[in-house]
Formats: structure tokens, sequence, C-alpha cells
């Protein structure tokens, strides 16, 4: 059963860099995965637009937990990666408008 | 007699056919869609609301249309996608249906990853900007093959989101 440090690294290699969005540059310098019982937190650091923010992305539906279970194959893994980076695109293009996102995120510089 | 019952079987078989709905004769499991819910180019008669309460987040609520075949569909979703998402992440309103309906209609497909298409609806201008997105999921959901294709995870509408589409225009440079 994978723990937190295991998690990180079967989804670093799909999340950690540039995210290639079209619309912004955005790269996640690092992952870190915070599991607290039935929920994992994913905490981005990145830097967009000479901005550099730490985001906290809590994890969704119960299926996502399944990453912490046995050996993950690679359809879940990229499963994962895929809902957290909507919603980490999601909370960076909605964080100045809408309360709930902008509640994810905290700016270092 | 027996000539009659092969007759009257044979009849019985294609009265499904053609009797039964399209839903009812697919060996799928049918989707659920509420009775009530309109069957294409939905106007706002069924709230979305009305169509979710109590229901699974299976559920389709709308499907929308990319000339004439179904560009993306709305499920009921859960707090993290589809419906649900929406309405408790952004609002729903008729206005923010009728923003979903004509992104995916008239809006730029793109798939920038697999399990990932977009419809961004762009400003003409340049560079262009975008000004509604909706980010869907076009093979199944994670939690529940059975949820093929998941739908619309989400719509929003992006603060500053410079489109990538006509950069590389002249009239751009």
């Amino acid at each position: 059963m994978p723990n937190a440090n295991e998690v990180k690294e079967l989804l670093a290699p799909h999340l950690i860099g540039d995210l290639r969005e079209p619309g912004a540059r955005i790269d996640v310098l690092s992952l870190d995965i915070d599991a607290e019982g039935r929920r994992f937190t994913a905490i981005f650091e990145l830097l967009a637009e000479n901005q550099r923010w730490r985001v906290r992305i809590p994890s969704g539906d119960k299926w996502e937990m399944a990453i912490f279970d046995g050996q993950p194959d690679s359809t879940l893994v990229l499963g994962v990666a895929n809902v957290l980076r909507i919603r980490l695109l999601e909370w960076w293009y909605t964080k100045d408008t809408e309360r709930r996102s902008a509640k994810l995120g905290t700016r270092l510089n | 007699m027996r000539v009659k019952r092969k007759i009257s079987g044979a009849l019985s078989a294609a009265c499904l056919m053609i009797c039964l709905p399209v839903e009812a004769r697919a060996a799928e499991p049918a989707e659920e869609v509420p009775a009530e819910a309109p069957a294409a180019e939905p106007a706002e008669e069924v709230s979305a609301a009305a169509i979710c309460k109590g229901k699974s987040k299976r559920t389709i609520v709308r499907k929308y249309y990319r000339g004439v075949r179904v560009g993306a569909i709305l499920r009921c979703g859960t707090k993290n996608w589809g419906y649900r998402h929406i309405q408790a992440g952004h609002g729903w309103s008729k206005s923010y249906d009728n923003k979903i309906r004509r992104t995916v209609a008239s809006g730029i497909e793109d798939t920038p990853l697999p399990g990932s298409k977009t419809f961004e609806r762009v400003t003409n201008q340049c560079p262009p900007r975008v000004i509604f997105k909706v980010v869907t999921n076009p093979l199944a959901y994670g939690g529940d093959p059975r949820i093929d294709p998941q739908g619309i995870i989400t719509a929003y509408a992006p603060k500053s989101l410079e489109s990538n589409v006509g950069k590389s225009d002249a009239k751009c440079k």
C-alpha cells in the first residue's frame, strides 16, 4: 500500500513542470501529498506570470483514494493526475473572482 | 397453431424494436434521463436542480450540441464535477446554461490530454481572450466505468485567459 510519499512519486511525472496550458505558462515546481484518513490533499508550489503560489487541492470523489491501494495501475494514476490538473487550472483562472477558489491558494511573493 | 405462434413471436420482436424507445433497446443499461427532460436542444423548461434532486451522479441533465452531434453532456455529478460542482462553485442559472451551450456549439475544441477535452469561447481580438471555458472528460468516469463518457467536469469564465488561437496570426504580430 503506497504511502503519501510514494503516491507523490507516482503523480509527480504527470504534474511537475509546465502544465502546457494554452492560455498561461504555469510551472509546477513541487508537489506534496498530505494524506488524512480517507482523504488527501495535493500541495503544489507553482510559478505563473511571475507569481509564486502554494495551492492546496483536496481530493475529490472517493475513487481517487484508490491510488493508495496496492499497486495502482497507470490508468488510475493518470486519471487522478488529470483531475488534479483540471482543479489546479480551475483554481488559477477563478482565484480572483470566486471565494471558494481564492481560499485554496497562498501567494508566496 | 405453431405458425401462428411464430408469426406472433416475430411480431413481438418487431414491436420490441419499433415500439420501445431507443434507450430501452440498447444492450447497455439505459442512462438515467428523467422522462420530463427535453430530448434535443433543450430550453430551460425543466430546471437542472429539479432533474438532479435525489438522483444519482449518472443522471443526464443536459445534452449540448455541436452541429448535429452531441458535443458534451452534463450529468448531475458530485460536488467535484458536473452540475453539482458548477452549481456549488460557480452558481447555476439560465445564463450559465446558455454560456455552456454556446461554448460547446461554437467554441474552439481542444484535447490537451487524454481524458480531457475543452471548449473555449474566445473574443474576436488580438490576441484573442477566452471568455468561457468548458472542461469535459470524453472517457469513462474513474469511479464508475459505466458512466461513460463522464461529460462536463466544470465550466467557468476564466480571468485573463489568453487563447493560443490567433497568436501566430499575422494580424496579431
